[in-house]
């Protein structure tokens, strides 16, 4: 081919020549690159040659200069002016950058004129991409000026000019959530908090409303939830959840950091949300430069509109923007059929796919496969969405020409399961949605042109009688069943097919129940009479909760400690207001800060907050079954959940793979990675208050530290290609989806980069043995302690009768609520035996003990996280305890006879000592023992104030013998063998329960109980009050109490010290051996009575057939080297 | 504060988030096009834009950093140009079809109109088809 002859596309085409212009469209450095994507420039030129030759015109044109002055441009066409850009390549650039010299391409088969014309197309192509981004932008604003809410941003401004507080009510698709905080950082706000009721919401609103903003890479736009947050001295706008500002104005009450909230989602009534309303309602009177915008969808806005009638509220009402949707109401047959039924509870029921079955029928035979279709099923439940799934997917089977892909969503799904929602399903085919009340404010998919409504929710209600949650179906309001509707006329108009009557809808509740009418309010009332508020009954709640739930809720804080009997917030209630977990959790922190090796604590008390890890298929596939069985414990499932947590743990430390075991074992993988942030969390609040000391960082030596340098810069260049990463594209479905190969990598897993980011091979062992349980007995115990500290009074014994029946049958009695029976998913309802008494345990009665009830010293109760009711009523996450020293150590109120061989707890489980002074000397040490436990506490809480001032104590030796000590002597107290029995007492009992006779004040010299504590009478049962928690002599004798008593009189006590023997009765043993003289001086023991330390163990490995006295983390790393 | 502290610490107890490279504050430049009023913030005005690599411009423009993309130095295509001046009455225009024209030098669609004799007439053709 001659060089000087023109280009013709007809025998000469660039793409022939890829590899020589690759060097063109590289340069000589980095810098030089002229195009990003490479295959898509070589695609561009093949069609754009393409289009020449078509168009007639194959041959290109001599390459033109573009400076050339411009009146030759405007008088001669020169296509190559289309194109504004040209190449720099030593141009006079303002700079003075890139003096490099020409491209260079080395190939002789091209001329000059070929390489310039060539340049040209680069020019072009470049050009397109221009067009391209540019229009990217235009369609993005164009997208914003056509929401609903566009209209009224001038309004809003205006609102805002004049007025403090404002609304904003429109549905769902209005577009508030994402423009409203841009329009206020445009009207000039520079410091805007946008509250989300969940933390999903708080990450994608931030995403989205920076991408807007054209600031994706930027921190314009902040968030801050939980565990994350990722903001600057930037940030204009953050999305935070409800609870972390909360968590900010109590302790920053004027909120100086924000001049406008924006309280989103308010509709939803839950009981932050509510909480916050309140507090801001409040918060403005003392700002007035603070403004306040609410939005909420078009729901019940008369209620908020009337709540804040005494500031002068604007209220914008955006319309919606939906297409016609038609209503048909198709109830079930069986409904018909079984109207005369009395019983149409929901609960008895079963669940019956059918319906949803035929609803996909009647679209199948209505609607053809080439129109839109995708369908949304709305179910109360996972089990439903289970049920429902299988059967549509046997539905889809049968047909000839399978068209439906069939996808469940819920909350409990992996986040990548439920993107798979937002997919596109392939031509021909239909995507199925089936869903929990999730999609119906939450999750918006769009596209939906059918919703299918079972009018069923599930919902957690909180009963105060017998403090248990119960979770139960229930038909949804109006408008919920409204709002699930509209769910099919986004994209254009839709059919909602509803599973129940029209009469039935009529009958339907307007409004959901606000979540304040549905849980427990301790922590809200805490946290609020925590930042000040000094009578929470007068607090302005939008719909207050019932007066008596909030007397019984200060009744249990009280109980607890959290406020003293005139209701002021104790050093306790303050701690515990400060930790961002219910009071049962935070109790046991704050309980166990009190003791030596805290780390444990910390593991405990993060695995007990989040959300199990067992999923349901953990209980339900018996493959799951089997590879549990040898974490398994019987001492409670927290500790099975332990021991998982530690072989994970154990996996991440020799880096294996530990999604797919979490797969294997029915795990969800997430929780684990919560509860290492959450102890984090723990950690770190503990010590900022100083409750914990702060550990001082293991010494490295500098090879380890080299290493993990080199780990960290490998993890963190991970991290920011995943931050980089494209936001997920919506792909195609495919109709069968295989996961489990997706599980073998485990590099992408952006959990386990930061994982491993922030957690050292120090850091990770610290965390193994925090959860290390099987090895020692004493820490077991401890733990089982701080949980009764923090769960007390969630006590459950039980029935007399469990002796003689069988699994199913066994049942226990709580202080509030009788016959309950264990979760059949807990190792305990397998495993019931181990609760029972056997022959071998139960001791021999004394001739005079005439009740029947059995003596032993094994006694057990169960001590509860929670009472949950669904079929039945179920206790949640429960561990056993030797039941006398639990019920003396944590009783809130303890009475007893005058010979201390009854005692009674809390006026509703009755013991008896019937052995003489085993009942009085338990007793005791019960008393001793929760009183330095108390004092150790106070002292603690003490000193976290004093810091506050500046002054730091260091912690003596004897402090810290005492800790030390009353660790033991708790461990030995719960071992201690003594012969009792428990009885439930009945009302008829309680009537006769109190002697209310006074006991002569002036035999109390000294207090046997408490040397340091103020006997007092106690006028309302009688006897005396010996300590905080004990009235001693105020119950009635019982026939064989009387007989013992008369036997002992006759006979001679010795004292152990002096050795004398005397005749004595019941105190005044005690009182004696106080007194006595002869008493040894030492009351603390030797060290070398310490139980043994780990490290005595003996590890004999197989593999080099050596012994060694080795910790656990020793072992392991010893057979990682030595394989 | 307490949440602020505890999260202060958490922050130093991480390893550092080490910044790709020091970011230079971008001058803000506000441009509005006087045809459809889009109202965005650019980074530079002129014919160089120092974030587009090896490309100059034939004119002086209003060029934005590419948003979609992480800043980073040696990234091509790493700019859009937003729009330009008119050469005639020197209103700004943005890049839509409906607001300006190009040949050369960028026109307003009024001035384009208004002069669109003086130009070449492939130039006209193409002009009436942009319109059309």
């Amino acid at each position: 081919m001659s060089s000087k002859s023109k280009t013709n596309l007809v025998n000469f085409s660039f793409c022939n020549f890829k590899h020589s212009l690759e060097s063109f469209l590289v340069g000589n450095s980095p810098h030089e690159t002229l195009v990003e994507d490479k295959s898509d420039f070589w695609k561009f030129v093949a069609k754009y040659e393409s289009i020449l030759k078509s168009s007639g015109q194959p041959v290109i044109p001599p390459p033109t200069d573009s400076s050339i002055p411009l009146e030759k441009k405007f008088s001669e066409f020169q296509k190559r002016f289309y194109v504004p850009l040209d190449f720099n390549d030593g141009g006079g650039s303002d700079k003075g950058r890139s003096k490099s010299s020409k491209r260079f391409v080395d190939d002789r088969n091209l001329s000059s004129t070929q390489i310039k014309q060539f340049g040209e197309i680069v020019l072009i192509y470049l050009d397109f991409k221009q067009k391209e981004k540019f229009q990217k932008i235009k369609k993005l604003r164009k997208t914003q000026k056509s929401l609903p809410i566009f209209k009224f941003k001038e309004k809003i401004k205006e609102c805002l000019e004049t007025e403090q507080i404002l609304i904003i009510a429109g549905d769902t698709g209005c577009g508030k959530s994402t423009q409203v905080p841009q329009y206020l950082r445009e009207f000039g706000y520079q410091k805007i908090a946008c509250t989300q009721p969940r933390r999903l919401a708080c990450v994608s609103l931030s995403k989205r409303v920076a991408h807007e903003m054209l600031d994706d890479y930027g921190t314009t736009v902040g968030f801050q939830i939980r565990f994350e947050k990722n903001k600057s001295s930037r940030t204009n706008i953050l999305f935070i959840t409800e609870g972390l500002l909360l968590r900010q104005l109590a302790v920053d009450a004027n909120l100086d950091q924000y001049d406008v909230l924006i309280l989103d989602e308010i509709h939803e009534r839950n009981l932050q949300g509510d909480f916050l309303l309140g507090v801001t309602k409040c918060l403005i009177k003392a700002k007035p430069d603070l403004k306040l915008v609410l939005m909420s969808a078009t729901i019940n806005i008369e209620l908020f509109q009337n709540y804040f009638n005494d500031e002068n509220v604007q209220l914008i009402e955006v319309p919606g923007r939906l297409f016609p949707i038609k209503t048909v109401y198709l109830p079930p047959p069986s409904l018909e059929l079984n109207k005369n039924k009395a019983s149409t509870s929901s609960t008895t029921a079963r669940f019956n796919p059918e319906p949803f079955v035929q609803v996909l029928n009647l679209i199948d035979q209505k609607f053809p496969t080439t129109e839109r279709g995708d369908v949304l099923i709305f179910v109360s439940g996972v089990n439903e969405i289970t049920t429902a799934c299988d059967a549509l997917k046997e539905y889809s089977e049968r047909s000839t020409n399978p068209h439906w892909i069939i996808l469940p969503l819920h909350s409990g799904l992996a986040l990548s399961d439920q993107d798979k929602v937002f997919d596109y399903a392939p031509e021909g085919m239909r995507k199925c949605i089936v869903s929990t009340n999730i999609a119906e404010t939450s999750l918006t998919v769009d596209g939906i042109r059918f919703v299918v409504d079972s009018g069923k929710v599930k919902e957690m209600s909180y009963d105060s009688s017998c403090k248990g949650q119960r979770l139960k179906e229930f038909w949804v309001s109006k408008s919920s069943a409204d709002q699930r509707k509209g769910r099919a006329g986004r994209t254009g108009p839709g059919i909602c097919y509803r599973i129940f009557t029209e009469k039935q809808y009529t009958a339907f509740e307007d409004y959901p129940t606000p979540e304040i009418y549905r849980v427990p309010l301790e922590t809200i009332l805490l946290q609020m009479i925590s930042m000040g508020l000094p009578d929470v009954r007068v607090f302005p709640f939008i719909e207050p909760p019932a007066e008596e739930s909030i007397e019984q809720t200060i009744l249990a804080l009280k109980q607890h400690s959290a406020l003293t009997f005139d209701e002021k917030i104790t050093a306790l209630g303050k701690a515990l207001a400060n930790l961002p977990v219910e009071i049962t959790i935070g109790k046991m922190l704050l309980m166990g800060c009190v003791f030596l090796d805290t780390q444990k604590i910390l593991t405990l008390a993060a695995a007990m907050s989040v959300q199990s890890p067992f999923t349901n298929r953990a209980f339900t596939d018996p493959k799951c079954e089997n590879e549990r069985r040898d974490l398994e414990s019987d001492n409670g499932d927290v500790f099975t959940l332990l021991n998982s947590y530690h072989e994970w743990l154990t996996m991440k430390w020799r880096s294996e793979n530990t999604r797919k075991w979490c797969h294997k074992m029915g795990l969800e993988e997430q929780r684990f990675y919560e509860v290492a942030k959450l102890r984090n969390q723990f950690k770190n609040i503990l010590e900022s208050c100083n409750m914990l000391m702060s550990e001082s960082t293991g010494d490295e030596t500098s090879a380890e530290r080299s290493k993990r340098h080199g780990e960290v810069q490998m993890l963190k260049s991970l991290k920011r290609a995943q931050k980089f990463q494209e936001p997920r594209k919506k792909k195609f479905l495919k109709r069968e989806e295989f996961t489990e190969e997706s599980f073998d990598n485990q590099t992408n897993d952006i959990r386990d980069v930061d994982f491993r980011l922030s957690h050292d091979s120090n850091q990770l062992e610290i965390l193994m043995n925090s959860c290390d349980i099987q090895r020692s007995f004493k820490d077991l115990m401890l733990l089982k302690m701080v949980i009764c500290a923090g769960f007390y009074p969630q006590i459950a014994i039980p029935d007399e009768f469990n002796y003689c029946k069988g699994g199913t049958q066994q049942f226990f009695h709580t202080f509030l609520k009788p016959f309950v029976s264990i979760h059949p998913n807990s190792q305990f309802s397998k495993n019931f035996e181990i609760l029972k008494l056997n022959e071998s345990e139960i001791s021999e009665k004394p001739r005079y003990y005439t009740p029947k009830n059995p003596l032993s010293s094994h006694h057990q109760v169960l001590c509860y996280q929670n009472l949950l009711e669904t079929a039945k009523p179920y206790l949640m996450n429960s561990i056993r305890m030797p039941a006398a020293q639990t019920l003396l150590l944590f009783s809130f109120s303890i009475d007893t006879n005058a010979s201390i061989t009854n005692v009674v707890c809390d006026s509703w489980l009755s013991l008896d000592f019937p052995i003489p002074e085993m009942g009085r000397e338990v007793l005791l040490r019960a008393v001793r023992l929760r009183r330095t436990w108390q004092k150790l506490l106070s002292k603690k809480l003490e000193e976290v104030d004093g810091v506050a001032s500046g002054e730091q104590k260091k912690e003596g030796r004897r402090d810290k013998q005492i800790r030390e000590d009353l660790w033991d002597d708790l461990i030995k107290f719960t071992s201690l063998n003594v012969t009792y029995s428990v009885k439930k007492l009945l009302p008829a009992d309680l009537k006769n329960l109190y002697n209310h006779c006074e006991i002569n004040l002036e035999k109390f010299t000294i207090n046997p109980f408490a040397e340091d504590f103020l006997v007092s009478q106690n006028t309302q049962k009688g006897g005396l009050q010996v300590a905080e928690n004990v009235v001693y002599g105020c119950l009635n004798e019982s026939t064989w109490s009387n007989a013992l008593d008369l036997e002992l009189q006759e006979q001679f006590w010795s004292c152990d010290f002096c050795g004398k023997s005397i005749v004595v009765t019941g105190l005044k043993k005690a009182v004696h051996k106080i007194k006595c003289t002869a008493k040894p001086s030492i009351s603390y023991e030797e060290p070398s009575s310490h139980q043994s330390s780990s490290k005595d163990d003996k590890f004999y490995c197989r593999s080099c057939k050596q012994t060694f006295n080795f910790s656990k983390i020793e072992i392991l790393k010893h057979k990682k080297s030595c394989r | 504060m307490e949440e602020e502290d505890s999260n202060k610490k958490e922050i130093k107890n991480e390893i550092k988030e080490e910044k790709p490279f020091v970011r230079v504050e971008d001058p803000e430049i506000h441009f509005i096009c006087s045809s459809c009023k889009m109202n965005e913030v650019v980074q530079y005005k002129g014919t160089y834009p120092p974030f587009a690599g090896n490309i100059k411009l034939l004119e002086p423009c209003y060029v934005m950093r590419d948003p979609f993309q992480p800043r980073a130095k040696t990234k091509p295509e790493a700019f859009i140009v937003i729009g330009a001046d008119c050469c005639i009455c020197e209103k700004a225009v943005c890049k839509d079809t409906t607001c300006s024209f190009f040949y050369a030098k960028s026109f307003c669609i009024k001035c384009a109109g208004e002069n669109i004799h003086q130009l070449p007439k492939e130039v006209q053709a193409k002009y009436r088809k942009q319109v059309g």
